[in-house]
Formats: structure tokens, C-alpha cells, sequence
């Protein structure tokens, strides 16, 4: 089980939005970050937005450690992204597919 | 292959072609958009491998020396990529060297940068989504570990 902290039991009450701390000892971060995303849906939270798991000493072994927390009803922090690119896009011309872009290299 | 709803744990690989869609007006992007606004909201856990990077660089490049966009366009653009929560495998260009080569090797007509890609899905057990039907064409007849591991969004992949 990659998952070595936190214990189930800490988990009980944990008020909504408030960080978490989760570590894996997967071998690589895309391991790391895919076990702590099904780790967090199997118990109701999610992960905050972290492309680059820090690294932690936790003994004597090396862990990747993700923030995580259970959603409150407000949590949307990314609906600016999402329509600043989608503004964006919609004022833009028509360009070539990136996947022919891809392809000419 | 009938069109599937999110893989279990919601987790893919994600072809840098879709982010390219979603972050300039192309003709996908009435398709890409769904899947980059499950990613933006957490809904979908997406991974690349480090290479990722360095092609979308040269996509906005070539938006700019082929499509004209200005320079701000394209800075604009590449800013918005780096808000996007798209895990990466920063070693996967080591990582996956020999699988990638076996890969390339194996599949007719598959770019190798592809197959890093391709790799990354095995290794991490998920599904890769792209727009790139030539791709899923080359993987498929295959069969074993690769069978069903390309998925075409707008085909294989309905949101």
C-alpha cells in the first residue's frame, strides 16, 4: 500500500477546507500524485493543485507528501482560470490543430 | 469500441494536442473542452511526461510562425498552461527510454514522442486520451497490455 500517512482515525472530523498532509512512497511523482487522487476519492477529499510533490524525510524514508483536504460547497478557485483561457480563446482566429503541428516536426 | 464515461479513479494521460485545443481556437476545441474543464476543476487527474513541456513550447512557436498569433498570445497561452493541474513524470524521458523504444519499434506509423506517452499509460495502469485516431489505429490491432489503453476523445471518449 503506497499510502503511509495519515491513519484512517485521523481523518474523523476533519473540518471541511482544512489541509491534510498525505504521504506516499511510490517511486516516482505521476505514481505518487495517481495514489494520493484515488486515496483521496476512496475517503471523501481531494487534493489540492500540485503538479510536483514535495519530498519529505519521514524516518528513514523518503516520501512524497500531497496536500489534501475535504471540499467545502464554495471550493470553485479554478472557475477564473477556466474562463480567462475560454475568454481568451473566444476572441481568437482560427488556427492550425496542434496534433498537424505536432505531426509537421 | 463503444465510447466509455471516466475511467475508474478518473485519472489519464493526457496528449498535449488536447491542451492545444483547449488553449487556442482550433478545430477541436469544442471537444477539448470539456475534458480540460474536468482537469481545471479537480474532476480529472491528468499526468504527461516531461517532454510534454518542450512540445508545447514548439506549439505555441509555430502559432505564432504559422498562424500569426503575437507574441502575447502566445505568452498568454503558455501562462494559462502552467495554471493547468496537469501532473508531471519529470524523469519519464529517462525512465521510459527503453519502453518507449520498444514501443517504437513495435507500432508502425507511431511517433516516438507518442510513445513516451504510450509508456507513461502502462506504466501508471490508465488510459491515454488524444485526438490523434492514427494513433489509436496503430495501438489497437496490438492488443495485450495495449488493447484499449488509446482513447480517442469525441469517438472512444464522450463527455
Amino acid at each position: 500500500m503506497p499510502i503511509v500517512s495519515p491513519r484512517d482515525d485521523e481523518l474523523l472530523g476533519l473540518p471541511v477546507e482544512k489541509p491534510i498532509m498525505v504521504d506516499s512512497n511510490a517511486e516516482t511523482n505521476a505514481l505518487a500524485i495517481l495514489e494520493i487522487e484515488r486515496w483521496c476519492r476512496e475517503h471523501g477529499l481531494v487534493r489540492a493543485r500540485e503538479n510536483w510533490l514535495r519530498t519529505v524525510l519521514q524516518g528513514e524514508v523518503r516520501v512524497r507528501r500531497g496536500v489534501c483536504y475535504r471540499p467545502g460547497p464554495g471550493t470553485d478557485e479554478y472557475r477564473e482560470l477556466e474562463q480567462a483561457i475560454e475568454g481568451r480563446v473566444a476572441n481568437m482566429p482560427p488556427t492550425t490543430d496542434s496534433m498537424e503541428l505536432r505531426r509537421g516536426d | 469500441m463503444a465510447a466509455s464515461a471516466l475511467p475508474p479513479g478518473g485519472s489519464i494521460v493526457l496528449d498535449v494536442s488536447v491542451v492545444g485545443a483547449y488553449l487556442f481556437n482550433e478545430p477541436n476545441t469544442t471537444l477539448a473542452r470539456p475534458v480540460c474543464q474536468k482537469i481545471v476543476r479537480g474532476e480529472l487527474a491528468a499526468f504527461v511526461p516531461d517532454l510534454y513541456w518542450a512540445e508545447l513550447q514548439n506549439i505555441c512557436r509555430r502559432k505564432r510562425d504559422q498562424n500569426g498569433l503575437s507574441l502575447a498570445d502566445i505568452e498568454q497561452a503558455y501562462q494559462d498552461a502552467q495554471g493547468l493541474p496537469v501532473a508531471e513524470e519529470a524523469s519519464a524521458l529517462a525512465r521510459y527510454r527503453s519502453r518507449a523504444w520498444d514501443l517504437v519499434r513495435q507500432l508502425a506509423g507511431v511517433g516516438s514522442y507518442d510513445c513516451y506517452y504510450l509508456a507513461l499509460a502502462l506504466d501508471l495502469g490508465i488510459p491515454l486520451w488524444t485526438f490523434d485516431r492514427r494513433f489509436r489505429d496503430a495501438v489497437r490491432p496490438v492488443g495485450g497490455q495495449l488493447a484499449g489503453v488509446v482513447l480517442v476523445v469525441g469517438e472512444d471518449v464522450i463527455l
